[in-house]
């Protein structure tokens, strides 16, 4: 399974050196953001990935696990089959017009 | 509710174009995905053509990021709908007046591509959550076969990261079987990124670029190639007498040379997308430049700003990139909440240049 992670450090240097090699997914953009006195980010990771950070855990880097992640299949499940617009129906947005 | 198909968007889109043909047009991409599926995007206003002023809108480049194109899709019905019924647009509190929206479609031209990798996208809902690359086909040396390029590394802009960066400072691969990161085989190898580029190339009157991807949730502006400078304006990009030192935080070896006046005023419509977000449930957008952990090498935000300087004879396109949400597949009704967020940013930022007077 995989996990959603927040790793933190007191500085952006900390926090690279901590990442450096790390099979981990960084999302789009590896981006850290200031919370606090803390450069924070998140990064999605499996068990053993995880297990082998937590080993290398030094120099203040914190590690906490937001959540894990849905499985593949449940995320599968959300996609219809089937057109919703065929026949000419026109899209809808979400705004209310007023 | 649930997350549209590809399928359901190319469908939506087309609907819209035939619905609103007053207002918009559909625009066919010149080059087909690696699959050979259509791309397709509407060009909104009530004038429309290359040279009118255009914020262009893409979303959909990373494929496991479901939201965006589902998101902009909407985004152009609700704008759409409003316009031909003469209202204004609300999401949560945020909210255009009628007279916004009027002026909106009356100064400018809204490009949006809602899906650019429609073959990452099927293949992200139909095989692999997690897929984000395209499914370019990329043949090892060893005769194997590994699929896929991160259409946001394979820009041309310091596209060849082992030469413009230092060691180990870049968030990119020249691995072919690297699963989120691979940078293509040379830049703008991919028709997908060539579409992009020929938005920007077709539309001439563009000066506003906005990539929609998920999520983090932030809105970033450039640049990701290193951290930003305004006193040095030979320390840039193209410089190849800084090759090797770009991407280190921290460092004044080198920093990306930016205008003065540019990098004030995306940051300020960066931040009035962010407040603008938290007026429809109160969510928390950071704002800032591209690069704080790792520098970006390839990404369309700084290609689109990367093009004024690399050809003088071209105009000036600010980049931004909004990281919605909170999750790339989320259930479905905090998805909805999220297309409410980006809708309203979207509808603010272009309220807000629809009523700066052209440059």
């Amino acid at each position: 399974m995989s996990k959603k992670l927040r790793v933190s450090a007191e500085s952006i240097p900390d926090l690279r050196d901590f990442l450096a090699g790390a099979d981990v997914d960084m999302g789009c953009r590896p981006v850290a953001v200031k919370r606090g006195d803390r450069y924070v980010t998140e990064v999605i990771s499996d068990d053993d990935e995880l297990a082998r950070l937590g080993r290398r855990r030094a120099g203040g880097v914190r590690i906490e696990v937001l959540e894990e992640m849905p499985s593949a299949a449940r995320r599968l499940r959300m996609v219809p089959s089937g057109n919703r617009f065929a026949g000419g129906v026109v899209p809808r947005g979400y705004g209310r017009k007023e | 509710m649930s997350y549209l198909s590809f399928e359901e968007i190319v469908t939506g889109v087309r609907n819209l174009a035939t619905e609103y043909d007053a207002f918009c047009d559909l625009v066919t991409l010149p080059n087909t995905s690696v699959e050979a599926r259509d791309v397709l995007a509407l060009a909104l206003g009530d004038s429309r053509g290359p040279g009118v002023r255009t914020v262009v809108y893409v979303g959909g480049v990373h494929a496991r990021e479901w939201i965006p194109p589902d998101a902009l899709l909407y985004f152009a019905a609700d704008l759409l709908e409003a316009r031909r019924e003469g209202t204004g647009l609300s999401w949560g509190d945020a909210r255009i007046s009628a007279e916004e929206l009027g002026r909106i479609f009356a100064t400018l031209q809204l490009v949006i591509l809602p899906c650019a990798n429609p073959d990452g996208r099927i293949y992200s809902q139909e095989v692999d959550p997690d897929w984000r690359k395209n499914r370019a086909r990329n043949v090892r040396s060893d005769g194997g076969l590994c699929h896929g390029v991160d259409i946001n590394r394979n820009f041309d802009v310091a596209w060849d990261f082992r030469r413009t960066f230092a060691p180990d400072a870049v968030s990119a691969s020249d691995d072919p079987c690297n699963k989120y990161l691979y940078v293509g085989p040379e830049a703008a190898s991919e028709p997908e990124t060539a579409n992009i580029v020929w938005l920007l190339d077709h539309f001439t009157g563009t000066g506003w670029y906005l990539d929609i991807h998920s999520a983090v949730p932030a809105i970033y502006h450039n640049w990701g190639l290193d951290e930003l400078q305004s006193d040095a304006p030979e320390m840039n990009f193209l410089n190849p007498a800084h090759d090797g030192q770009r991407g280190i935080a921290g460092d004044a070896l080198y920093r990306e040379f930016i205008e003065p006046a540019d990098a004030t005023e995306m940051a300020r419509l960066s931040r009035l997308m962010a407040e603008e977000i938290r007026k429809v449930r109160g969510d928390d957008y950071a704002v800032s430049a591209s690069f704080s952990l790792y520098a970006t090498s390839g990404a369309s935000d700084d290609y689109a700003y990367s093009r004024h300087r690399a050809d003088t004879g071209k105009p000036k396109v600010l980049g931004f990139t909004m990281e919605c949400g909170h999750a790339f597949q989320p259930e479905f009704a905090e998805a909805e909440e999220v297309m409410r967020e980006v809708s309203a940013a979207l509808a603010r930022f272009a309220a807000e240049v629809s009523s700066v007077a052209p440059a």
